[in-house]
């Protein structure tokens, strides 16, 4: 019996041994082949869905031929080859390019002008479609008061597009997406388009070809693409996993081409393989903390101001992110930018002068709760910190609030963590004092700052006011960047300082990972070029 | 016995009915919806199209009675939300497929290895083949499993590169999740097993066979293992039913397309038609898994009976 045993184990272990020892590596027969990753799995392709994400786009900046794409920073011609814009009128032409669906059927017109009629439809409950209001009808087709074939968007030939705008915007080009769906594809999918491989159909640099669900989608080389000639990549190949560990090795042992990463001891791994070059990135994202200006105690500027200049944000900084995050005194990181130009070489960040203005931030709160006819005793106050996330990595951050602002301020800091969705539904009901999250700016430098207008009221900060409002809805439909810079860094003092709705905490700063013989990469945050431009060099 | 089983098929259905009510009703009542995960600056016109479309605008208990007659006049579970186009039924077919097979590979690698490493590990008792397969067993139960792939991981992808890190669809995809797998399995069978066996070969039956002169391979067979095995039948059940709903870490870490994502995140999306799918599947397989292990026990152990008795 004995013997019998352990044949057996050797056999089990023998069959392991061969089952291991199976070629490993999907070994290619071109040597263009791009390996890169994404962090979730795209709920859609559809670029119109109420659901489209980060992921999705990725995808589609590949897979799809917008009019226009954004690449280094600038906006370049892609789907279309010229426009005129008529000022007076308020109206685009916009001429399209002989581009052809992945089944060899012309891309025209009316494919474009069928998404924009299926982002403004109210049935389809687009996320953005606000940023559609420029054009004519656009809100009164959403509100359901007028039929899509009224917006004014018209495809007056096959190569053609009009879109007629009923207010000046000048970051149209770069904020309304502008895909081509096809009416007839669509429709036979019924409400499944843009869900699987078979659902989609590509007519950019790229064509799905596999999409495995929350594995992997594969992409070749789309041979009926207007460009073809220039896109030398044969395939890219795109993971899906967020699990840090498995991209870190599949860097280290070549799997993978490039990885986004904020954690120290990766980039010190890193830093000693010749192969990798590493590139620091400050991202549009900014933490925050967000007062709830309703609330009894913050309901006073002077409290929140006091918080606000209490908070260390070197601190934070170093001891969570080893100087791998940029502390924030202001509302917009260096990311954002008009035309090229960054916000922050022009703008000084309002916060820095306030602090270095204030004495003692203590005596400030002190003030404020006698303003309110509180207890002014710092020590017997008692205030609540939200978080939407219960990891530890959230831990130590709440660790580090209640440290700076019991130390400068002497309150008492109660933590409140509860998984996202509970604490996104109390932020929105005002069930809340202050709340710590992020949110990422757009290619267009309004996005943050429309958060804080009085009828979109985004942010849950519960205090919007008509000054603001005018400040920004006149930046907004200003041509003259100059001007822009102005009006928006005085929103950007309001927000900050003056009305104080929001404590700043630090810029997200990424480390793009990439291999030395992947060649034309675009850093650029908002960049939406997507690897048309990519090669490998041999 | 069939009888027997035409009764707990009934209470089956009763118990999948009870669990999917309550669910039901408990995931109406957790703040938030779909939409709050989504975190977006709709306009209200469209928010109030959004809850209509997939019936959020209506009372609780009239979404309850649309989603039962879902099921009975169209067999449907709904479409997800989170991820619309993809109906909910068709996730649970093809991705538990997923699953299943690094799950039952996992299970019966586990299952078998760690049968026969309990029985060597009880004759084997204080020798050394019993202090290795011990500390196999302890290794088994206490590492995480996160820690045993990153470790695997290193070794089979990075040092000695033979197996990919990620990825899915040929055999060598899977050599890597289901060792994972099987690791905590093969200890907890490991340790049933060398306990129940050790109880056994004290018996006065195995006295008795040895003295009839039985073999010491028919003794092991015929009597040991038969009267040993009850117990890892016992968690056998639910370890089958677990392995359908996958593990979310290995899934995630070794980007596989199983169910245990869709299980994990629905509930953090707040994807109700996904959630309550997801929670059926789980219950039908676990009470069903619990059915077979009953039905399993009687024919090994023909003294037990499955009616009652009166």
């Amino acid at each position: 019996m004995k013997k019998r045993l352990s044949a057996l184990l050797c056999a089990a272990l023998a069959v392991s041994t061969i089952v291991g020892a199976m070629p490993a590596m999907a070994e290619s027969s071109s040597e263009q082949v791009l390996n890169v990753y994404k962090n979730n799995e795209p709920a859609t392709l559809d670029r119109v869905a109420s659901t489209i994400d980060e992921a999705g786009k990725f995808i589609l900046y590949d897979a799809s031929e917008p009019l226009f794409r954004i690449v280094d920073g600038q906006t370049v011609e892609a789907g279309c080859e010229s426009y005129t814009y008529d000022e007076e009128t308020m109206t685009y032409t916009f001429t399209l390019r002989d581009n052809q669906w992945e089944d060899g059927v012309a891309v025209t017109a009316a494919d474009y002008l069928y998404s924009f009629q299926r982002m403004v439809d109210p049935n389809t409950a687009y996320g953005y479609v606000s940023d559609l209001y420029c054009i004519e009808n656009a809100e009164a087709i959403n509100a359901g008061e007028m039929d899509v074939s009224e917006l004014g968007v018209t495809a007056p030939d096959d190569k053609t597009l009009v879109v007629k705008l009923n207010e000046v915007t000048p970051a149209f080009l770069q904020v309304v997406p502008m895909y081509p769906q096809r009416q007839d594809f669509v429709e036979s999918c019924g409400d499944g388009y843009g869900t699987d491989a078979d659902k989609f159909l590509s007519c950019g640099p790229f064509k799905v070809t596999t999409w495995e669900h929350n594995s992997y989608i594969d992409m070749v080389k789309n041979e009926n693409y207007w460009d073809a000639e220039n896109v030398q990549l044969e395939e890219v190949h795109v993971a899906l996993t967020n699990d840090s560990n498995t991209l870190y090795t599949s860097m280290l042992n070549g799997t993978l081409d490039h990885m986004q990463t904020s954690k120290t001891e990766y980039v010190e791994e890193f830093e000693g393989n010749d192969d990798l070059v590493i590139t620091e990135t400050v991202t549009p994202t900014l933490a925050f903390i967000v007062f709830n200006c309703e609330d009894e105690v913050m309901s006073n500027v002077k409290v929140r101001q006091a918080f606000s200049a209490a908070m260390n944000r070197e601190l934070f900084t170093e001891v969570l992110y080893s100087g791998l995050a940029v502390p924030a005194y202001g509302l917009l990181s260096s990311a954002n930018n008009i035309n090229g130009v960054s916000f922050r070489d022009e703008v000084e960040e309002p916060l820095t002068a306030f602090i270095e203005a204030l004495e003692d931030p203590k005596a400030l709160l002190i003030e404020g709760l006698t303003e309110l006819g509180m207890d002014p005793d710092p020590a017997n106050l008692e205030v609540t910190l939200s978080m939407g996330s219960t990891t530890a990595a959230s831990e130590n951050q709440m660790a580090v609030f209640q440290q700076c602002f019991q130390e400068t301020l002497g309150v008492t800091v109660v933590p409140d963590q509860t998984e996202w969705a509970t604490f996104w539904t109390d932020c929105k009901a005002g069930d809340f004092q202050m709340g710590y999250l992020a949110w990422s700016g757009e290619v267009d430098i309004s996005f943050l700052f429309n958060l804080f207008l009085s009828d979109s009221a985004q942010m849950p900060c519960f205090y919007y006011t008509e000054e603001y409002d005018e400040i920004v809805n006149q930046a907004n439909s200003c041509t003259d960047d100059a001007e822009r810079f102005a009006l928006y860094a005085e929103a950007e003092k309001m927000v900050i300082v003056d009305n104080c709705q929001i404590l700043p905490v630090y810029y997200n700063v990424t480390n793009d990972v990439l291999r030395s013989k992947v060649k034309g990469w675009d850093y650029n945050v908002f960049s939406t070029a997507g690897h048309k431009n990519v090669y490998i060099e041999e | 016995m069939v009888k027997y089983v035409a009764k707990r098929v009934a209470y089956m259905f009763f118990v999948l009915f009870v669990v999917t009510t309550i669910t039901f009703f408990l995931m109406h009542n957790i703040p938030g919806d779909p939409l709050t995960a989504l975190v977006q600056k709709l306009p209200e016109q469209t928010k109030a199209n959004y809850y209509a479309k997939y019936g959020l605008d209506k009372p609780v208990y009239e979404q309850f009675l649309l989603f039962l007659k879902g099921i009975f006049t169209e067999g449907s579970l709904g479409e997800s939300i989170r991820y619309p186009g993809r109906m909910v039924l068709d996730v649970i077919k093809k991705y538990a497929a997923c699953s299943g097979q690094i799950g039952v590979a996992a299970v019966a690698i586990g299952f078998v290895l760690g049968t026969m490493f309990g029985v060597i590990s009880a004759l084997k008792k204080n020798k050394l083949p019993d202090k290795i397969l011990s500390l196999i067993a302890i290794l088994g139960v206490s590492l995480p499993v996160f820690v045993v792939a990153s470790v695997l991981q290193y070794i089979f992808t990075l040092k000695i590169p033979i197996l990919p890190t990620m990825g899915w669809g040929e055999p060598k995809h899977m050599v890597l999740p289901i060792i994972c797998m099987s690791l905590s399995p093969l200890a907890t069978y490991t340790r049933y097993m060398r306990s129940s066996v050790l109880d056994v070969v004290n018996q006065d039956y195995i006295t008795m066979a040895e003295a009839k002169g039985m073999s010491f391979g028919m003794i092991v067979r015929r009597h040991i293992l038969r009267n040993s095995i009850l117990p890892s039948l016992t968690i056998l059940g639910p370890n089958i039913a677990d392995v359908f709903t996958g593990s979310f870490i290995i899934e995630s870490i070794f980007s596989i397309p199983g169910l245990g994502s869709y299980y994990i995140t629905s509930v953090t999306d707040r994807d109700f038609p996904m959630i309550i799918g997801s929670t059926m599947f789980y219950t039908g397989i676990y009470i069903l898994s619990l059915l077979i292990v009953d039905i399993l026990y009687v024919i090994i152990d023909p003294r037990i009976r499955l009616s009652e008795t009166k």
